[in-house]
């Protein structure tokens, strides 16, 4: 077999803009010749990933074997991407689904917020730097106390920040639904951050 | 209201966090190449250029990967976390072209797996990459599944043989490493495989996943996985609504693997069953 590898640089700088971004690249879209770039994708998209990760449960110490399983997924499926939709709720379906697995292996059962207390971050972003470890362990424990489907829900609609129809669509579940479920899901959320303070307040 | 303006602060907060450490990233990164670098990649004939071009047979006995220098390879090692040489781009596009001809332009993991072999737009470069990179595998594109019954093949639970460097013999994926890290790598491929078979059967595509199945075993014929590809096969033969070829190696299964931390997933597959 001959073969001529063909160097990708060029292509991949508008592919990325056009991964990233989500804007349609007319000339040539990344989906018809396959060309999205996946290692730019894997650095532009690893946070989002793991994050997306930890809030649907998985726990600190296998963030980076689901991340793996993710991404290879990602890569299994890249020819799929629509160039034209936005990349964050594709990806989160392949978090959602890793997640999903992962919490149906009995093994992870018992004890999905044992280390919730151990996130590993590299540090709080700028902005969360007024907020403590603690009050970030808070969203994790009171995302815990939800109901899957409501979290997953909640942390496409509240924190990815994508629209409820959009959401319903991506999770296959009707709009109405997807607003009361949302409904229930933020009351939970809400209650669970309030016990959640209380009892730190009562541990004081 | 007080405590709305708290949730929405922690949400906010939340949102922005940053990411973990660079070891941490570049760890993965590597996993994820490795992991590419010897999943067997199908060639269905859709992955062909488009013009005619006849398929080469394929090999007796698989070539070892042909030694290639990735582009992204200094970047990698910019990282510190590569070693080697990674054969990542050629896979990754070899899916992709064969993937985009089935896309239906909806929402995520719902590719089918095993695409028909009608494909005329898939860039060649691409696939040529494709087709130097891998060892050179031709699965008919497996619409079709012949009924696979095989016969259990009684592997150590999944945890087990993955703590213990066993001595299932890796078939053709990792037959140009050695040991341990074969072994392992090998595990990464059975897992890749086996999570588009879920990911298939998740997307309602049983064909898909049957076809993922048979790659499966095909490449692994004594995979450390093989349980859990039973299980899936059982899942997927019901979802495909052949009832009494799931309900028959379902009971093979139960047989098998009495123990199985998998049989709840295969009880349901079972009760689905109209």
């Amino acid at each position: 077999v001959t073969v001529s590898f063909r160097q990708t640089q060029a292509g991949a700088v508008g592919h990325a803009a056009a991964v990233d971004r989500s804007s349609p690249v007319p000339s040539s879209p990344a989906g018809v010749d396959g060309e999205v770039d996946f290692t730019e994708l894997f650095q532009d998209h690893f946070d989002y990933v793991w994050h997306t990760l930890r809030r649907l449960g998985v726990r600190e110490r296998d963030l980076e074997d689901s991340t793996h399983d993710v991404f290879i997924s990602v890569h299994r499926h890249l020819g799929d991407f629509d160039p034209e939709r936005p990349v964050r709720p594709w990806l989160f379906a392949f978090a959602l689904r890793t997640a999903a697995d992962y919490r149906r292996l009995a093994r992870h059962r018992v004890d999905l917020v044992e280390d919730v207390g151990m996130l590993a971050d590299a540090g709080p972003a700028p902005e969360a730097q007024a907020i403590s470890r603690q009050e970030l362990d808070l969203v994790a424990r009171a995302l815990d106390a939800l109901d899957f489907d409501r979290r997953t829900l909640f942390v496409l609609h509240e924190i990815d920040g994508v629209s409820v129809p959009a959401a319903a669509e991506l999770l296959r579940i009707p709009v109405n639904t997807a607003y009361s479920r949302l409904r229930l899901a933020r009351a939970d959320f809400s209650a669970a951050v309030r016990r959640l303070e209380a009892r730190k307040r009562g541990a004081r | 209201m007080k405590k709305d303006a708290k949730v929405a602060a922690l949400l906010r907060v939340e949102r922005v966090r940053s990411g973990p450490d660079g070891a941490a990233r570049a760890r993965v990164l590597a996993k994820v190449q490795k992991t590419l670098a010897i999943v067997p990649i199908p060639l269905s004939p859709a992955h062909l250029p488009a013009a005619p071009v006849p398929v080469a047979p394929p090999p007796a006995a698989p070539l070892p990967p042909v030694p290639m220098v990735h582009p992204l390879g200094a970047w990698v090692s910019g990282l510190g976390s590569a070693g080697k040489a990674v054969v990542l781009v050629a896979s990754l596009a070899a899916v992709g072209a064969g993937a985009v001809v089935t896309r239906g332009g909806t929402s995520p993991p719902t590719a089918p797996r095993a695409e028909p072999p009608v494909v005329t737009t898939a860039a060649p470069q691409l696939t040529r990459r494709g087709l130097a990179a891998r060892p050179l595998e031709v699965t008919p594109a497996p619409e079709r599944p012949p009924v696979p019954m095989s016969p259990p093949r009684a592997p150590a639970p999944p945890a087990a043989s993955r703590a213990s460097p066993s001595s299932e013999a890796p078939s053709t994926a990792s037959s140009a490493t050695g040991g341990a890290a074969a072994h392992t790598e090998t595990l990464a491929a059975e897992r890749a495989l086996l999570d588009g078979v879920r990911g298939s059967l998740r997307a309602r595509d049983p064909a898909g996943a049957l076809a993922g199945l048979d790659r499966y075993a095909a490449t692994f014929p004594s995979g450390a996985l093989a349980e859990e590809a039973e299980a899936l096969r059982v899942e997927s033969l019901a979802a495909a609504g052949r009832g009494d070829d799931a309900r028959s190696l379902g009971a093979r299964f139960r047989s098998a693997h009495p123990s199985s931390l998998l049989q709840p997933a295969v009880d349901d597959a079972l009760r689905s069953i109209p």
